[in-house]
This record gives structure tokens, sequence and C-alpha cells, in this order.
């Protein structure tokens, strides 16, 4: 069990060989050289804020049998995907209230985590790895890239809960890329895009690079070796980074299928010959101003999902978390705050401004279904195998609140989408706790949340379909997987 | 004060297999107690100011705005729990192959050439040294040499001095041990040891504290003659320092930290309630900000006294305007003094707007901004029971009306009893900072109190609050414990009372509150060069 397991022993092993053994076969998940057979499974974790209306985010009908297409339906973008879907009804962030802080700031800390939220340090954070870093340790090194962490429009600075999601063991946050020129760059930068590139070449200038690496890691152990505790930890980070960099130099990847892991071959999308995989055209270079422009953040935010789905077409990661915050959105006609003039005001009771309120954060919902939408297509146009990367894929999509207009952290809308590699039995809309509401019987901060449905279960639900043998997920009160996805 | 450090379990700490038995530097450790032993990873701002002298740049590029951000701890982004993640790895790695590396080996052309006759190996170990000290800030080591040749010999197998060169400098410019300051004291000591930190990382410690850079010539060389152990001499070149843009350019941006300044970019408020707000404004306002800061850090010995009370600014025309003030002959950006109903950044614009809401002012938000940042006071979360939603901005009553309502709250009171009355009391300036007298027709309610030390402060509007908090010796208590935090990257623990005695006794020494003298009194201080060793597990 990966909690039993040591960081540091882990680290000792993969340290130990420079082949990099699978940290998967450590934590015995499927082995790598098979999945080169049987297309790899991926995930991508994607969060948009404020909370929404349940009566119009659920879908209406039953179990197997429902629709998205109704009037104020917030997934109605989705109805076309939804054998591709399974929305749940009634997760709740439990840890939160049951053990420290709920609110804004602890639904995002706590989606990809499960645990508490820690505020000793002035800011808030978890006192544990988000499921994206236990993944991309876990079948992460199976790729050039462990794992992305992209941002749609950074909103109120990049340390702001609503940018990140994903954090390391000892509760850092993991920063993101918000500029997709950046992405591309990083991804496809080192291949070469002149066909007549000389591969003599490639070979040397990797063989130099190798020799500077040897020194980095040199180095970095060395300064590692005089360290203990927190500060031996800092040092490990590093190492790791490095040898993630070795490890893409290294024709000899892990996830290379045999037929093009010959020595001295250019590791990259040509020779890979993948049906879908092609690095495209460079995204624009925005700059800085550019960037921060609320207005880019529809065209930002489609060529980084562009850019996802060209990553998992070339197997270059396997494992992604993207944010999309959203303080106004101008181009569907919100320049209200969407936070304080939206989310916060859907309890207001006095006509018209009641509909005309809870229309807009209708709009706001379909806005990103869409992007939800579009991303779910991007990944159904790469055949792989039978079928298309989406089939392979497992989206999993959080808010931080619940009821936007009650700011709580219970019944929050979540949905997982792509095909999951037949790991969950999709098409369906699973109410988890029909008719109950667990603040009903609450005591109160640090008492139990009677009824309530962890969404720790889902989190293990979720490292178990991805190999990960792993019973409990973040916070450790709350054990055992989510019953009925499979 | 709260103090939370991770309790990682310390693994067997492992000593230095260098046997040179005793401690270089000889003299015994002059406190018995210590913070712990570390290493620091630069910050953005940090590596700017670092790897141009590496490279022998003229002068710094800022380039690594384009790196993965710093989160903030504390409020600050210079916190110790900084890392090398993989994304950074590789963005530092494109750094120097793209930009640096070759800025680099042009510039230190005649640093690796080799002159004919000499062996080509006596050549780029004199390189490699001058390197590894300006990039290491010490002097080299067997190791780092024989390593780095070994590479440079390695690249030289099949390309020109030129291409090794350049592939040692980037493998230096990447390296931990650039990127890391340490604080370790020499090799070789045992756990729970308390330790002399070495006469260059004291040399660094000293410096990056006082300009956000590495240590210069003259440190360097103090250094190397072993007199940076006195805290006479410690003081010189702090003084020294703190005259350099450097050093100023580092002071401004904990000034713009302390106060939370830094969002002014991305500031949106509505318009329909803020006919004045635009892009237009938020220049303005954001342009008055900075160069108020700049010329008190600048201009005026970083005195906080004049932050907090001085009776003029640098506006514009579109912000004299705003503030029913004088305007420069042009309307240019320059000096204008204020009006009685302002006084010092508590009560400029950007200040007061940052601590609003989208649509209103928030008396919260203002009352917190006193309490934790210059008053030092810790303001819990408000317990989970309570859903944190503003109230809803009405056409009928004041903001205060509408936030009045928690406080009467028995579970909310407790807290809001002590920041509300702050926030109400600075009421009339609305949620760009600009002074009312009416909100929706009804007048403004500006009658506000705060809990300080000696009592309770019963005041009506934010300039009388502003100029209260200007005097008071709570504020310039705190000061010292925030510069404290920025420059030392952490909380403060019960092991630094001592250090912060001295910072806040030299701060208080002299009525201008200068930063400077704080400074002056943490690199003094025995606790600021020495370390505790972490004890094994």
């Amino acid at each position: 069990m990966l909690r039993e397991l040591s960081r540091r022993s882990l680290l000792k092993a993969l340290a130990g060989s420079t082949a990099a053994l699978p940290l998967a076969n450590l934590l015995g998940t499927t082995d790598a050289y098979a999945q080169a057979t049987t297309p790899p499974l991926r995930f991508i974790a994607l969060f948009t804020s404020h909370g929404c209306l349940p009566e119009y985010w659920n879908p209406q009908g039953s179990e197997s049998s429902f629709t998205l297409d109704f009037e104020n339906s917030m997934l109605s973008p989705l109805q076309d995907l939804r054998s591709k879907l399974l929305i749940l009804d009634g997760l709740d962030y439990q840890v939160l209230y049951e053990r420290g802080l709920t609110g804004h700031e602890g639904g995002p800390v706590t989606f990809l985590t499960g645990s508490k939220v820690n505020t000793a340090s002035g800011d808030d954070l978890p006192e544990s790895a988000s499921l994206d870093q236990v993944l991309a340790q876990s079948i992460g090194g199976a790729t050039k890239f462990r794992s992305l962490q992209l941002n749609a429009w950074e909103q109120f600075g990049g340390q702001h809960v609503y940018n990140s999601i994903s954090f390391t063991a000892n509760g850092s946050r993991v920063p993101f890329e918000r500029d997709p020129a950046g992405v591309f760059s990083r991804l496809f930068g080192s291949v070469p895009t002149t066909p007549g590139t000389d591969p003599g070449e490639v070979t040397r200038n990797n063989s130099r690079k190798k020799s500077v690496l040897d020194y980095l890691i040199k180095d970095a152990t060395r300064l590692r070796d005089r360290l203990a505790g927190a500060e031996r930890q800092k040092l490990e980070t590093h190492l790791e980074s490095l040898r993630d960099i070795e490890r893409r130099l290294d024709t000899l990847g892990l996830g290379t299928p045999p037929r093009v892991a010959a020595k001295g071959g250019v590791s990259g999308m040509q020779e890979e010959g993948e049906a879908g995989c092609a690095a495209g055209t460079p995204p624009p270079a925005y700059d800085v101003g550019q960037l921060g422009n609320l207005n880019n953040m529809p065209t930002l935010t489609k060529l980084h999902m562009d850019l996802i789905a060209r990553a998992f077409a070339c197997d270059l990661t396997r494992v992604v978390t993207m944010t999309i915050p959203g303080p106004s959105m101008p181009w569907i006609g919100i320049t209200e705050d969407t936070h304080n003039d939206l989310a916060h005001r859907l309890d207001v009771t006095a006509e018209p401004l009641r509909t005309e309120i809870r229309t807009k954060m209708v709009k706001v919902h379909r806005w990103y279904a869409e992007q939800v939408a579009y991303l779910m297509n991007q990944l159904a146009a790469i055949p792989e195998g039978s079928g298309t990367a989406l089939d392979n894929t497992l989206i999993l999509w959080g808010n931080e609140l619940g009821d936007a207009s009650g700011h709580m952290n219970v019944r929050v809308p979540t949905v997982l989408a792509g095909g999951a590699g037949g790991k969950f039995r999709m098409g369906r809309f699973l109410r988890l706790r029909p008719g109950t509401d667990p603040l009903g019987n609450w005591g109160g901060p640090g008492t139990p949340l009677p009824g309530a449905i962890a969404h720790n279960k889902l989190l293990v639900s979720i490292a178990q379909a991805f190999g990960v043998n792993v019973n409990t997920f973040g916070h450790p009160d709350f054990k055992g997987p989510l019953p009925g996805l499979t | 004060m709260r103090i939370i450090r991770s309790v990682i379990p310390a693994a067997l700490l492992s000593v230095s297999v260098s046997c040179s038995g005793d401690l270089k530097g000889g003299a015994p450790p002059e406190v018995s107690e210590a913070s712990a032993a570390r290493v620091r990873r630069l910050t953005r701002a940090e590596f700017d100011n670092s790897i141009y002298v590496v490279a022998k740049n003229p002068k710094p590029v800022p380039m690594a705005q384009l790196l993965a951000p710093e989160d903030a701890i504390l409020g600050f982004t210079t916190h110790d729990r900084l890392q090398v993640t993989s994304l950074l790895a590789d963005q530092l790695d494109g750094i120097a192959e793209r930009n640096w590396g070759p800025i680099a080996t042009a510039n230190l052309t005649s640093d690796w050439e080799c002159a004919a006759g000499k062996k080509e190996e006596d050549c780029a170990r004199d390189f490699i040294r001058g390197l590894v000290e300006r990039a290491y800030r010490r002097p080299s080591t067997p190791e780092d040499e024989a390593d780095l040749l070994q590479l440079w010999s390695s690249v030289r197998k099949e390309f020109d001095p030129k291409t090794a060169a350049q592939y040692v400098i980037q493998a230096v410019m990447t390296s931990a041990s650039f990127l890391y300051r340490t604080e370790l004291g020499e090799p070789g000591a045992k756990g729970n040891q308390v330790v002399r930190l070495t006469q260059h990382e004291i040399a660094s410690v000293l410096s990056y504290a006082v300009t956000g850079g590495p240590p210069d010539a003259e440190l360097l060389a103090a250094a190397s003659r072993g007199e940076l152990n006195s805290p006479d001499n410690r003081e010189a070149h702090a003084r020294r320092l703190l005259k350099t843009a450097s050093s100023q350019a580092y002071l401004q941006r904990f000034v713009v930290e302390w106060l939370g300044l830094t969002g002014l970019a991305n500031m949106n408020k509505n318009n329909q309630v803020f006919p004045n707000f635009g892009e237009p404004w938020k220049d303005s306002s954001r342009a008055e900000t900075t160069a108020f800061i700049a010329h008190v850090i600048n201009d005026q010995e970083a005195s906080i006294k004049e932050l907090l009370s001085a009776d003029y600014t640098f506006a514009d025309g579109r912000m004299s305007f705003f503030y029913g003030t004088e305007t420069t002959p042009d309307g240019r950006i320059g000096r204008v003094k204020l009006p009685a109903s302002r006084v010092g950044i508590l009560t400029h614009a950007s200040l007061l707007a940052t601590y609003s809401l989208f649509d209103s002012s928030s008396p919260i938000r203002r009352g917190k901004f006193v309490l934790t940042r210059l008053l030092c006071r810790e303001v819990p979360p408000p317990p989970p029971t309570i859903p944190i939603i503003p109230p809803a901005v009405t056409s009928d009553s004041t903001t205060r009306a509408r936030f009045a309502a928690h406080t009467n709250n028995p579970a909310c009171a407790s807290c809001h009893r002590q920041l509300d009355p702050i926030g109400f009391g600075m009421e009339d300036y609305d949620g760009v900072g600009k002074l009312r007298e009416t909100e929706n027709g009804l007048p403004v309610d500006a009658s506000g109190s705060l809990e300080h030390a000696d009592g309770v402060f019963t005041f009506t509007g934010g300039a009388a609050l502003a100029r209260f908090l200007a005097s008071s010796p709570d504020v310039a208590d705190c000061v010292p414990l925030q510069l404290f935090r920025y420059v030392m990257g952490r909380d403060e623990e019960s092991v630094d009372a001592p250090m912060l005695a001295d910072m806040r006794s030299r701060f208080r020494g002299d009525e201008r509150l200068k930063l400077g003298d704080a400074l002056v009194g943490l690199v003094r201080s025995p606790y600021f060069v020495h370390r505790r060793i972490p004890s094994p597990e």
C-alpha cells in the first residue's frame, strides 16, 4: 500500500536503477510493457468554481436513462456525450466539516487531496499529495512528462486557491503553466521540426545534455547528503525533477512501444507512429498582458485543451490537471462578478432579479460544460486501438462548492467523463444518497457529518482504477472505494 | 503566534565523510541554541539578481518572471519552502540553454579561452574556479572542479572549447549549488549541535537579507579574510549595501508584499457601481502607489513613519482629480499635497480598493488587513459552521448596516467585535477608495474603534485611523516582525526572540522607523549567523 511505503524508500528504489524501474511495479500496477500493447489509461482533473444550482445541474431521469436536454439544464452541452458520462449527485467534502475549514478555500485544496485544510502557514494548504501527483508517481514514469498542470486564466494571482489543485506530498502547490506557447515548446520543443535534421546531431546533442545532467545529479546528491528531514526532501524533489529530464533524454523511455525503442532513435512523435500524433501548429505567443486579459480566456482554454489532446496522442503524458476560473464571462454577456453578483445571490427572492441571476448562472455553467464537451470531442477524434483516446481517458470534473447559494461543501457537482478504459460503468447518473441532507444532523465543526459520502472514496476508486493499491486517500478517516462505480 | 513546523521525521543525518575533524574557522559558537540549519531555493527575483553576476553581465535582465511563480506564505513569496519542481527544472534548463548560457559564454570569452602555450586543462580549471566562486558564492571545492572538468572534457571529445564552456556554464547555472543558498556551517557537525555558519555563508545570508542578491566582491573578500564573525563588520557591510539600488528594490518589494499590494494589476471592480474604475484608473492608482513607495525607500531612508504619515503623494491628473487635490502643471505623475482626508499609504486609493469587494467596500477585509498586516495579530478563520458570504449589495442601505448584521450573530461576534469596528471606521472611503459622505443617499457612519496594547482608540474616518497607526508602538513592533518573515522566509520561533528584540529596538531607536535599522539589528545578532543541526531520528 502506498501509505505504507515511505516516499523515501520509493525514491531510493528509483534512484538505484539507471533504467528507472517504474514505480508502478512497486505499487502493483499493470506492467508498463504490457501497456505498450493496450492503450494507456489517462487522467484529467478539471476544476471550475462557484458551485451550482443542483436542480439545474443534475440530469433528469433515471440512473441509466437520463437527459440533459431540459430548460435551464447546466450540462446541456454534454447531451450527446451522455454515454461517456458518470454524473455523481451527493458527493461531500466531508473532511472539511469534520476536520476544520469549509467554504471556498477548502474546496480546491481538498478536491484532489482528500486532505483537511492546514492554515498554519497563513495560507490554505493540504497535508498530503493530490491524486494527479500520486498517479504521476505511479504511471507517469512511462511518459516524458509525469504530469502537466495547466491554468486557463490566472485569477487573483498565482497562489489563489482557484488556480491550483495540484499539491506535492509536503503540501506545496505544484506550479502550473498558463501560457499555451510555453506548454507547446515544453512538450514538443526538443523534437526537430525540420524533416532533414541529422539524427547524428540530435544524438550528440543528447549526449552533451546527458553529461550536464550527470553533473547536476552529482551536485544535488552531494547537497542532499548533508541534509535531513524536510530540508533533505527539497533536494529529493529536485533530484526527481532532474531524473525526469534524464529519462526524457533517454531513448529507452519505458512507455515507448518496443518497435521504436531501438537505440539511438529520436524520441518524438514522428517515429512513434500513432495515428493521431502530431505536434501541429504552435499556439500564438501571448505576452503577460494578453495572458492576463480575461477576454482571451475562451481562446486560451481551447489552446490548452488542444495541447492535452496532442500530448495524449503522442503519449507524452498521461496525467493532466487544468483549472478554469471565471471571474466574469464578457464573451457570453456576463459582465458581473460571477462570484459576488451571481453565486452569492442565487437565493434572492425578488423577481425579476431572481430569474435574471439564476439564468446567468446557468449560462456560466453551460459555458464550462461546453469546454468539457470540447475536450471530450478532441480526444474522441484521436483513433486508438479499436476506439479513441477518449475511451482510455478518465476526466474528473469538480468544483469547490455544492449549492452555490448556501456556499456549502456538500453535494459537490462532480462528473466523471470519458471511457475510463472500462474501469467504470459510464453512461449513468448516480444518486449517492438520494433525499438526504447530512447538514441537517450535523453537530458543528469537528463532529461527524452523518450520512455524508466522503469524496475521499472517489479518490480511492480512481487511484485503484489506475492500479494504485490504496484503501484510503488523503485523510485516513475515510476508508474504501466509492461503491457503484464499477 | 502560532508556530507550526511541518514535522517530517528526520532521516538519519548523514555525516560527511570528509574527516577534516575540527571546524574550520575555529571559533566556538557564541550561542547555545539557534534556528534549524536549512537550504533556501532562490526566489525568481533572487535568481535574476544572482545569475547576471555569474554571467558577468553589466546588469540584471529580468527574465525570471517567466518562471513558475512562488506561492506566498504569511503573505511573502520569499519563504523557505520553495522547491525545484519538474516544471521549474524544465524552465531553468530552457533559460540556461537559450538565454543565459549563450550570453555568459560570450561575456566570459576571455575567461575560458586558452592562450597559446598554456595547457587546456589549466585554463579550464581557472575558468571553472572563477565561475563556481561567483555562482556558488564560495570558493570551489576539489569535487566541484573534478566534476566540472570531467564535463568539460566529455564535451571536448566532439566539440570546440566554446561549446564545452557553454555546457559547463549551463550546468553551473542550473545546479543545486547555485539554486540553493546553504545555511549549514562546515560539514561534519553532529545532530543537535549548534554551528556557526561558514564565512561565505554569512556573506550570502547577509547580502540576500539586505539586497536580495549575492555577495559582492567586498563582502566575498571579507569572508575570505574571516572578518564576518564581528557584528560591527556585518553592520558596516549592511549599511554600505543599504545604499545600493538592489537593496532599494528589495525593500520596495517588501513593502508591496507586506501591505498585500501584489495584485494591483489584476484588480477588477464593477464599474456600474464605481464609474471611476477602468484600466486608466487602475494604471494611475497603481503608478501612484509604486512611485510613492519608491520615493519612501529611495529618498526617505525607507522610513515607515514617512510611509504611513506623509501629507503628500505622487499623482497624475487623474488621481489628483480623484483625490480633489492640486495637480502637477502638466498633469503627469508628480508630487502633490494630499487633502486632510488622506494621510500616507493607508489612504491610497489602490490600497483601499484592494481591501474591498467587487462592488462595495469591505469593513471585514480592511479590519483584517489592519489587524494582521499592521498589528501582527492573528485572525482565526471563520468557524466551519459559518458560510462566508458577504451580505448582498442593496440599494436602500449602507455597507455598514449590511455588515453589522453578522456582528450581532453570537457565533461571529467574538472575532468580528475586533475586526469590524476598524473597518467601519474606514467607511468614509468606498470600494475604490473614493471619499464619501453618503451611500445610497444615506449618511455614512465612519465611527470606529481599535483595541491596542494600551487601550481602545476611538476615531472617525480612515485618515484619523491612519494618523493613529503611524505613531502606534504596536505598529512599530509589528513591522520588524513582518520584515523578519520576509527576510528569513519563515515564521518566528521562540529562539528568535532575542534577534527580534534587537530588530525592534534598533527600528524604534529612530522615530523615523527606518527599515535599514531593523536589518542592522538582524545581521548583528549572533543568532543570525548560527544554526542548529537537526537531530537524527
